[in-house]
């Protein structure tokens, strides 16, 4: 039984066409990280600046939590691991770096003491927890969990019951957070914006600048680094769309494509999904991963490509950068984008680090 | 953006092309500052030599300005292209038909959708129905992820029948439920998206008439809402009972669960550097003592060879009794414990959205 197209056709090889595609796992030279997860990388996430040094998290569906220390000569040390009864959906970091959350298909998110190795349980939800954020406002704290139960809940680490619960219309696909705003994406296109003041609430309803279903979602800044002034917003039709929240003119949302193959005249084109997007902490340019295993380098401002991957013999499932802006980190495994058939239990998972920080670099005006 | 004075004139030669506004003649705002220009080759050259015997007559003033041009609609070799909805193209000033110029370089990446808003009503509707089509017939053939909701241009609201699945969720059922529930569960999930794409493709005039009357009215979409997909991970369906059975993965060559092999090796464990930082010590698996509701233990393996699961709704309450039963008490609820309006649904002649009931009906009504 196939999968995907039509019943005429027969299933089809991962990378698309009947060309030689590469099937190396690390076209790009790239440092491999020791002891990777043994089954497909949800969520990756680095340390945040109050922490010295970078530690990089890795939630996987083997139910784990993985931590390494990057060392600034590309070495990667296991640190420590975790793990939850089912497979780990999302990963945060709190603001002193000491604690982790991790959000789970076991339908609870935990808080892990990395000084005593312990984990607790803090959330609840009546449906796998798909997204897992810390809010650090100026006179509060919580986490936010986001599940396909249709809510979203913030949680405060002492009690067990939520501060807030916010009934979404549908189930919760994506969020981020960057203080003093909030974007929860969910299914069947539904965007909402929070603002995080003095305590969560929510601020506005997007009509969705794309067609098909939101994969991802990621807070920017303005250009001087200091307020979140938009979203950008990656569907599973490879098509990214920039939106701000107070665009001063229309002009300034639009959309692009990415993350698909070439188009030949006779050949329709190959569209795969857009799996994770991340901006560069201080030049406010983006990267994008995706289901055809190239992740690729994006200056919103100038509105170009910066840097375009070769193409991994893997998807590429999520992606990170450190704090500092140097390291760009990705994991090459499965995202189910075609269907169990293509699900190899035994296939190795990656995830590369690259120094980022002269391909990130935007481009200049001329 | 400044506006093209040609265009307003009607004798504008770059159509589409042109770097100027091409807009009703309404005084608009200026772009905060202008949009960076392109490193990819430019574009102008190729054209100016191309056009240089109108040199005189239509320079185009933007040419030779040295700010740097605002955007136009998705003529640049980057991939970005226009979004904005107030994109315009008159088509019937375009006196030199570059709309038509299928040699155009950046076809590719104009958007097709741009004049919708010019149209007349009548117009407007055929454009939505090839437009609903077209990407239907394409979606059928491609290798696109099939179950996920679609509109036939952004900011606008979804079409009926076809809901959002998200591939995690499909994996968690399959993690969860094991191979033969979930194969069954994809059956069913792909033959209900391929025909309504096959049906969205064909257009009859019941669906058209549909679909026109659906995108008019203000009621808001919710495609997902025919969907149970909340039984299959939901409320007593957990990981844990799994687990005690072991993870039914078909292509897995070991028999160790991933909950009892952790391949981190304890050695590379201990901390022999100095931090500055607290160490995180030696891993060790925590098995947390389970706060969560306490989940039956589940023979979901078992007992989905006996019921089918189904991840939508259908007319009765049918449907519900063969979801995934946890266990056999629950197949039914009792009457006593449903709260009114569950039991007010039930009695009714049809669910009313947003209020269906998410238990399973009492034995009573079933018969």
């Amino acid at each position: 039984m196939s999968f995907f197209g039509s019943s005429n056709t027969s299933s089809f090889s991962f990378g698309g066409g009947t060309a030689a595609t590469t099937t190396n796992h690390n076209p790009m030279k790239d440092i491999e990280v020791t002891s990777p997860p043994d089954d497909s990388i949800s969520c990756l996430a680095f340390s945040p600046p109050t922490l010295p040094g970078n530690f990089l998290l890795a939630g996987s569906w083997a139910n784990d939590i993985r931590c390494w220390q990057i060392e600034d000569n590309g070495q990667t040390v296991p640190k420590a691991q975790q793990m939850h009864q089912g497979p780990v959906l999302d990963v945060a970091w709190n603001d002193d770096g000491k604690k982790v959350f991790t959000a789970s298909a076991d339908k609870t998110a935990k808080m892990w003491d990395l000084e005593s190795n312990q984990s607790v349980q803090i959330a609840q939800h009546d449906a796998p927890v798909k997204t897992c954020h810390w809010i650090k406002g100026s006179n509060y704290s919580c986490l936010m969990t986001g599940s396909w139960d249709k809510t979203v809940k913030f949680w405060d680490t002492r009690s067990p019951t939520p501060l807030k619960v916010m009934n979404m219309t549908e189930r919760v696909y994506c969020a981020d957070v960057k203080y003093p705003m909030a974007m929860v994406s969910c299914a069947d296109k539904k965007l909402v914006c929070l603002k995080l003041e003095s305590e969560p609430q929510e601020y506005q309803k997007f009509e969705s600048p794309l067609k098909y279903q939101h994969r991802c979602i990621s807070i920017f800044k303005d250009k001087s680094n200091t307020n979140p002034v938009g979203f950008a917003l990656g569907s599973i039709e490879g098509r990214v769309a920039i939106h701000y929240i107070q665009p001063s003119t229309p002009r300034d949302n639009f959309t692009f494509k990415c993350h698909r193959s070439t188009t030949t005249s006779n050949q329709p084109q190959d569209i795969y999904a857009v799996n994770a997007i991340s901006f560069h902490p201080a030049y406010g340019t983006l990267s994008t991963v995706g289901s055809d295993g190239r992740w690729s380098f994006w200056d919103k401002d100038a509105r170009t490509k910066l840097k375009g991957s070769e193409q991994l013999d893997q998807s590429i499932s999520a992606c990170a950068i450190s704090h500092n802006g140097n390291i760009f980190a990705y994991a090459s495994s499965y995202d189910w984008s075609k269907g169990h058939e293509h699900y190899k239990a035994q296939q190795k998972n990656y995830i590369f680090l690259r120094s980022c920080a002269e391909e990130m670099k935007p481009r200049n005006k001329k | 953006m400044v506006v093209c004075k040609f265009f307003l004139q009607g004798k504008c030669k770059f159509g589409d092309r042109c770097y100027n506004e091409h807009t009703q003649p309404n005084p608009r705002q200026q772009g905060s500052r202008g949009r960076g220009r392109y490193d990819h080759q430019s574009q102008r050259r190729p054209d100016f030599s191309r056009d240089s015997p109108f040199k005189q007559d239509f320079i185009q003033p933007s040419r030779f300005q040295s700010q740097s041009h605002n955007r136009q609609q998705g003529d640049f070799s980057s991939p970005f292209s226009r979004g904005s909805g107030k994109q315009q193209t008159f088509q019937n000033q375009d006196k030199f038909h570059w709309n038509k110029n299928n040699a155009n370089r950046f076809s590719a990446f104009q958007e097709q959708r741009n004049d919708i808003e010019t149209m007349d009503n009548a117009s407007h509707e055929q454009q939505i129905i090839s437009t609903i089509q077209e990407d239907m017939k394409t979606w059928l053939q491609d290798r696109m992820w099939p179950f996920s909701c679609y509109s036939y241009a952004k900011e606008t609201k979804c079409l009926e029948g076809l809901p959002d699945i998200q591939p995690e969720e499909l994996r968690t059922i399959f993690y969860l439920h094991g191979m033969e529930s979930y194969q069954g569960i994809i059956q069913e999930v792909k033959a209900m998206y391929s025909m309504r794409k096959q049906e969205l493709a064909s257009m009859t005039d019941a669906v058209k008439s549909a679909i026109l009357g659906n995108l008019n009215s203000s009621v808001e979409d919710n495609p997902s809402s025919c969907l149970t997909i909340l039984k299959m991970y939901g409320p007593g369906v957990g990981f844990k009972a799994v687990a005690e059975i072991g993870r039914k993965s078909p292509a897995s060559t070991t028999s160790d669960t991933p909950l009892s092999n952790p391949t981190f090796p304890p050695s590379q464990f201990t901390d022999t550097q100095k931090l500055s930082v607290p160490s995180f010590g030696t891993s060790n698996l925590v098995s947390l003592p389970e706060t969560a509701p306490s989940t039956p233990p589940a023979s979901i393996s078992t007992s989905t060879a006996a019921v089918k699961p189904s991840l939508f709704k259908s007319d009765g309450v049918a449907k519900e009794q063969s979801s995934v039963a946890v266990t056999s008490d629950s197949t039914y609820t009792d009457k006593t414990q449903l709260s009114e309006a569950e039991i007010e649904q039930f009695e009714a002649a049809s669910f009313i959205l947003g209020k269906i009931p998410m238990r399973p009906p009492p034995i009573e009504y079933c018969r």
